[in-house]
């Protein structure tokens, strides 16, 4: 008892000066320039010049790029047949901005600088610009002191649909140099610029502090989770990276088409009747405005909210049926549904969503952590790396299929290592289930189920049952992958029909794609293909199982340095063949290695193959669409295949996990910084 | 707890999988037996603009000519105009006839349960046999002296499908703006319940013989 109150003390005591801590360091690390140079906001008003404001406007022509000529031309084409079908005269449309020079088509392009002179030493913490325009547009910020330009300039852009944009300065000036480009010339008309250096508690930034100075307590304090209940570990660190992740990037779709994923997540979130509102649809539509700074994040949540109304929702209509390719996102639309109950605002509604993912995968992949064998640090750090936690993070199937495909996997191994005890027919039920349902979304990884046609006969009463429940599996195995061919018929009427006829399949954002004519030109040349399968495997080995390709990319956010490489290789090889005492109990045979060694090969073709016949032109010499992403689910198989004995560790398992978890812990905390918090966040 | 949920499910193993196989199986046979019937849209000549007025009077018919493809038609909408008039037994009549002239169905639409206008959904009597090339003759009977008009635009070349439209048996310059209503049978929850049967059979041959429990728990 007299323990357990010290502990809490202790950890009172932690938590207490972490968050003491967090707040000096927002204060005098972040803030340091609202304590020590504090100044009144100046608001320039461009409407009305006077002598702090000075506008020039020049002209330049800026010739227009090949593809930009012919989308024009095409344009013109295409407004002739339209009159023509419409029996009226042509007029063509007389682009003002449009001139030819010397021969050369070139646009008119008005470069703005703006000059404001503030009079005194102010040091600018945040520009906000106020500009009600019609199209996008970029800018750069100049810092002058002395008549001299102080420091890089810095660039950021104005949404058209904001008209408004707020930029991080962070820098000395008595005068200010914005530059612009506009189609039109640029006259001030409603324009404001303030500057600004207040104090302000940046909340993300807040919990960002207090989260990564916690993990890092957590790290060093506990011990007994890090050897005995590691899931409870890895329980922890996913919310708290995942949570980050969600909050900093918010609204922002910068995952791999996240707004096809979003949209899927939101249709299966409502009944036969769905509810588009305006906001919904700008996000599947792609063009709500990204924001990039704290300020901005604000106003798009507001811009967001205010074309929320379901009063004036587009209404369409779906089947009851939820369809195979959606249900993997089932657990980001049950959130969905628990925000509109709770009429949470857009943004919160929309992170809910991405909250649900991250939830179901934590969940499984601690269930996977807790009833492995062995191998526990195996899952645990996987689940953990920047991009497997980003895809639980943002609306995306990957992480519903990771987890699900590995703790399938683990309670395959568990029966293997086990291999006198007869197989439980409630395992043998959920192995089947974690296999099936998370294939549902890539089918392609359920041949990884025909590993279960591997499970000793000592597993099964006799051999007629044995032979029985593989034949079983395999056909299961033949079943789905049959949906890829022909999907299964769906209460969609004519889809069935369209799906049906392979002979046009491929996928139309590649030119010259062919299902059908693809088949045949590698059946027609077999070992041309190999040839290009084998090269490309071998090119991409490194990237796609230890590099950054796979472990370290944010999609669109960014990529980490390649010294971060060097880190998950090392991270990644080191568990895999450095065994503690505890693990070292468990024996799996060469033949097992082999069997997933194997396994592995044979998926990362598959998948290889797939994108061939489905992404690649017909014929090519070249495999189009694989990214590291797609090797995740078997890269965990492939680890247990450097399970050995010889390479021991001789620290404690507490110690040895705790080593891997700060390496985790680091790049996450980097990660999260550098790519999430300071470009969106600040 | 989870000894009690272990111990459940290992008595009543064979009774839960037994259940999943029979539940499987009958599911199946129940989904072939009672299809969902899906009603499919397909927009045919639905453009804005261009368009205009065919008037409906009494002995006067429009025909139009169309081909279902490969499925039965169901129906089809078009747009009915009631002019401004009001109806009170007024009724569009429309016939659906094969390309031999034989009657295959027919069909009528009170005007006075028609908006003015409206985008209308006439189903045929008979909808099976209506396949293939087929005339679909509209005409107006009623006791007012108003009568309705039918909506056509300037398009001649109908996506794909053969279409014209004749007026008193003259053909005219443009078509119906029409859809057509077709019915698909589909069982949705057929492949789900394979998947299902598949697994709990495959399942089934991992439950241990009573017999075999027994010697096991007689030897521990």
């Amino acid at each position: 008892m007299n323990r357990r109150n010290t502990n809490w003390k202790r950890n009172g005591i932690v938590v207490t000066a972490i968050i003491l801590i967090a707040f000096l360091i927002e204060c005098f690390g972040y803030n340091q320039s609202a304590i020590f140079h504090a100044n009144d906001s100046i608001t320039f008003d461009l409407s009305h010049q006077n002598d702090t404001i000075k506008i020039e406007n020049d002209e330049e022509l800026v010739p227009l790029t090949e593809d930009k000529i012919a989308e024009i031309e095409l344009q013109k084409q295409n407004d002739k047949i339209v009159a023509e079908l419409n029996n009226e005269e042509y007029v063509e449309q007389v682009d003002e901005s449009l001139v030819e020079q010397d021969g050369v088509l070139a646009r008119r392009v008005y470069q703005t600088t703006i000059t404001l002179d503030i009079g005194t030493d102010y040091y600018i913490k945040k520009l906000h610009v106020t500009y009600p325009t019609d199209s996008d547009l970029g800018y750069g910020i100049t810092r002058m002191l002395g008549g001299i330009q102080d420091g890089k300039s810095v660039y950021d852009s104005l949404n058209a649909r904001l008209g408004e944009s707020v930029t991080n300065v962070n820098g000395q000036a008595d005068q200010i140099i914005i530059s612009l480009s506009t189609s039109q010339e640029f006259t001030g008309k409603n324009v404001t610029v303030a500057i600004s250096n207040e104090f302000h508690i940046n909340y993300c930034r807040m919990l960002y502090l207090i989260g990564g100075m916690l993990a890092i307590a957590f790290l060093i304090l506990n011990k007994s989770l890090f050897s005995k209940r590691l899931e409870f570990a890895f329980i922890i660190l996913s919310l708290l990276f995942g949570s980050f992740m969600i909050l900093f990037d918010g609204t922002n779709e910068r995952s791999w088409d996240e707004q096809v994923h979003y949209e899927s997540a939101y249709r299966a979130s409502f009944g036969q009747m769905i509810q588009y509102t305006e906001a919904a649809i700008q996000m599947k539509g792609l063009v709500v405005p990204n924001y990039d700074s704290i300020e901005e994040k604000g106003i798009v949540a507001d811009y967001l909210q205010e074309r929320n109304d379901y009063s004036k929702a587009d209404l369409k209509y779906q089947q009851r049926f939820v369809l195979y390719n959606v249900r993997a996102y089932l657990p980001q639309s049950i959130m969905l549904v628990l925000a509109r109950i709770c009429d949470l605002p857009f943004s919160w509604a929309y992170m809910l969503g991405k909250f649900g993912n991250l939830l179901f995968y934590t969940l499984m992949m601690a269930l996977a952590i807790r009833i492995a064998k062995f191998g526990k640090i195996y899952i645990a750090a996987i689940g953990l790396l920047p991009t497997p936690l980003f895809l639980a993070s943002v609306y995306a199937y990957d992480a519903f299929i990771t987890a699900l495909v590995f703790l399938g996997f683990i309670l395959w191994l568990n029966e293997i290592i086990d291999k006198d005890k007869k197989i439980k027919w409630y395992i043998a039920l959920a192995m089947i289930l974690c296999f099936v349902v998370g294939t549902w979304s890539k089918t392609i990884y359920i041949v990884m189920m025909l590993l279960l046609c591997f499970l000793p006969k000592e597993k099964f009463d006799d051999k007629f049952k044995t032979a029985f429940f593989k034949v079983g599996i395999v056909a299961i195995v033949l079943m789905l992958l049959y949906t890829i061919k022909s999907p299964p018929i769906t209460a969609s009427s004519g889809y069935d029909a369209i799906q049906t006829n392979i002979q046009y399949f491929g996928d139309k954002r590649v030119a010259n794609t062919s299902f059908v004519g693809q088949i045949k030109y590698i059946f027609q040349n077999p070992l041309i293909y190999t040839k290009i399968l084998l090269r490309s495997l071998k090119n991409s080995a490194f990237d796609y199982l230890l590099g950054t390709s796979t472990w370290l990319l944010y999609a669109y956010l960014g990529r980490f340095p390649k010294i971060f490489a060097a880190l998950t290789s090392v991270l990644i090889l080191g568990i895999s063949l450095f065994q503690t005492e505890a693990d070292r109990k468990h024996i799996l045979e060469r033949k097992w290695k082999l069997l997933l060694a194997v396994m592995a090969f044979g998926v990362a073709c598959l998948v290889w193959t797939g994108l061939y016949i489905s992404y690649t032109g017909v014929g090519e010499n070249y495999i189009n669409g694989v990214q590291g992403r797609y090797y995740i689910p078997f890269i965990l198989p492939l680890m247990f295949v450097f399970k050995n004995n010889k390479f021991k560790v001789n620290i404690s398992t507490e110690m040895f996990h705790k080593i891997i978890f700060s390496i985790i812990i680091f790049i996450n905390l980097y990660g999260t910084y550098v790519y999430f918090l300071k470009p969106l966040c600040f | 707890m989870k000894d009690r949920i272990i111990g459940l499910l290992e008595s009543y193993g064979k009774l839960i999988v037994i259940s999943g196989i029979v539940i499987a199986a009958l599911g199946l046979a129940v989904s072939y037996v009672f299809p969902n019937t899906v009603i499919n849209t397909t927009d045919i000549n639905v453009i804005e603009g261009s368009e205009f007025s065919i008037p409906l009077p009494p002995n006067s018919f429009v025909e139009y000519q169309c081909n279902s493809g490969t499925k039965p038609l169901n129906g089809i909408q078009v747009w009915i105009s009631k002019q401004g008039a009001e109806f009170t037994d007024g009724k569009v009549i429309y016939e659906v006839y094969d390309s031999n002239g034989t009657l295959l169905g027919t069909g009528e639409q009170l005007l006075k349960d028609v908006d003015d206008p409206q985008y209308v959904y006439l189903p045929f009597t008979n909808m099976s046999e209506c396949n293939g090339v087929l005339t679909i003759k509209f005409y107006f009977t009623g006791s007012e002296n108003a009568y309705p008009a039918l909506i056509a635009n300037k398009e001649v070349e109908i996506k794909d499908e053969y279409a014209s439209t004749s007026v008193n048996g003259k053909r005219i310059e443009g078509n119906l703006k029409s859809s057509y209503i077709y019915f698909y049978h589909t069982y949705p929850l057929v492949f789900d319940l394979k998947v299902m049967l598949a697994i709990f059979v495959s399942v089934f041959f991992t439950l241990e013989s009573k017999k075999k429990q027994k010697v096991i728990k007689h030897y521990e």
